[in-house]
């Protein structure tokens, strides 16, 4: 099992294929939409543990009324996708599903956390983590990871990114939304390491596979992440310049 | 009697069970958002200090308690992960 990859439940198995399985396949017990604006739903799966469900028609009219056909599930499966390549593990895992008569991302729930508002965070996750983390922020071009789009594993210190959605992709950048990275500046932790190059190299020599059935919006990520490997390959280390 | 805004804000727990963490009220009358709950609570400290983006009009800078109904708007889009999440803005008639 990956670290911090537990269900409330522990699922059968548990590399990240086992819980991808679950969540596109397992039987649905519930399905409890939560208290908020956005209709999540928090969904028990037999025997297998709980995941939220983000449904895709809840934020349309962000995507709609930029003229875009991407959805928040595309942009959470993108995310997914290149951070299982880099095998960096920050982001829970996440498959798209129809539950009921809605579209949306099924992620599984990280069941004991805290967030990035508690003070000395970055003190407590292991300093490659952030390093990772703020290499993911700087390659997708992250425009929003504040104190809440991160959670960290109560039991292990283990960092998850989350809410990778429209304004994650596409808010206006007012050069502000990039917290993990800021961190990894002040600690001095933006040089790469073997392990990150070698992830960096691996995620180029897997562009094709991402294009593969990639919406407009979508490639536009995918190829802005190209560019950006590239830059952080060149360089050794996180540029200093903001994102 | 006066009407007054308020946005709530659940946070997930371990068992999955939501928890009330605070209340944003805003009257007409004082235009600056208030907090009902724990304010040692660190999301609570931070949002005070740090302040959230203007999601829903894209306005550079950021928002604070001060700004009233611009703040109380923009929680929900501040809190949408799931594992802590905010109402829309809702009102209701008080006593004054």
């Amino acid at each position: 099992m990956s670290e911090g990859q537990k269900f409330e439940v522990p699922p059968k198995s548990h590399d990240p294929q086992s819980v991808e399985a679950v969540l596109e396949k397992g039987e649905i017990e519930s399905a409890k939409e939560l208290e908020g604006y956005w209709g999540i739903q928090l969904v028990k799966i037999k025997d297998d543990g709980d995941a939220l469900f983000r449904r895709d028609d809840a934020t349309s009219i962000w995507f709609e009324e930029e003229g875009l056909e991407v959805r928040r599930s595309d942009l959470e499966l993108i995310a997914y996708k290149i951070d299982q390549i880099l095998e960096f593990n920050l982001i829970p895992t996440v498959t798209n599903r129809t539950i009921g008569e809605y579209n949306g991302s099924l992620q599984r729930r990280i069941s004991s956390f805290y967030d990035g508002h508690s003070v000395g965070w970055e003190n407590d996750v292991r300093p490659e983590e952030i390093t990772r983390a703020a290499i993911f922020d700087y390659l997708l071009d992250v425009r929003d990871r504040h104190n809440g789009n991160f959670i960290i594993d109560a039991d292990t210190d283990k960092l998850w990114l989350i809410d990778h959605d429209f304004f994650m992709f596409f808010r206006e950048d007012f050069g502000a939304g990039a917290r993990i990275v800021e961190k990894a500046r002040m600690k001095g932790l933006v040089n790469l390491s073997e392990i990150e190059i070698a992830s960096l190299e691996r995620f180029l020599a897997n562009v094709d596979t991402l294009m593969i059935d990639a919406k407009p919006k979508v490639a536009e990520i995918i190829k802005k992440a190209v560019d950006r490997a590239k830059i952080l390959l060149k360089e050794g280390r996180i540029p200093t310049a903001n994102i | 009697m006066m009407l007054l805004y308020f946005v709530e804000l659940y946070e997930l727990d371990n068992n999955a069970h939501q928890n009330k963490i605070a209340t944003f009220r805003l009257t007409e009358e004082s235009g600056v958002v208030e907090i009902d709950g724990d304010h040692e609570h660190a999301i609570i400290k931070d949002i005070q200090w740090e302040g959230i983006f203007d999601y829903k009009y894209a306005r550079p800078g950021k928002l604070y308690l001060y700004d009233g109904m611009k703040f109380l708007e923009n929680l929900k889009y501040h809190f949408r992960s799931g594992y802590l999440l905010a109402t829309d803005v809702e009102k209701k008639i008080v006593d004054n």
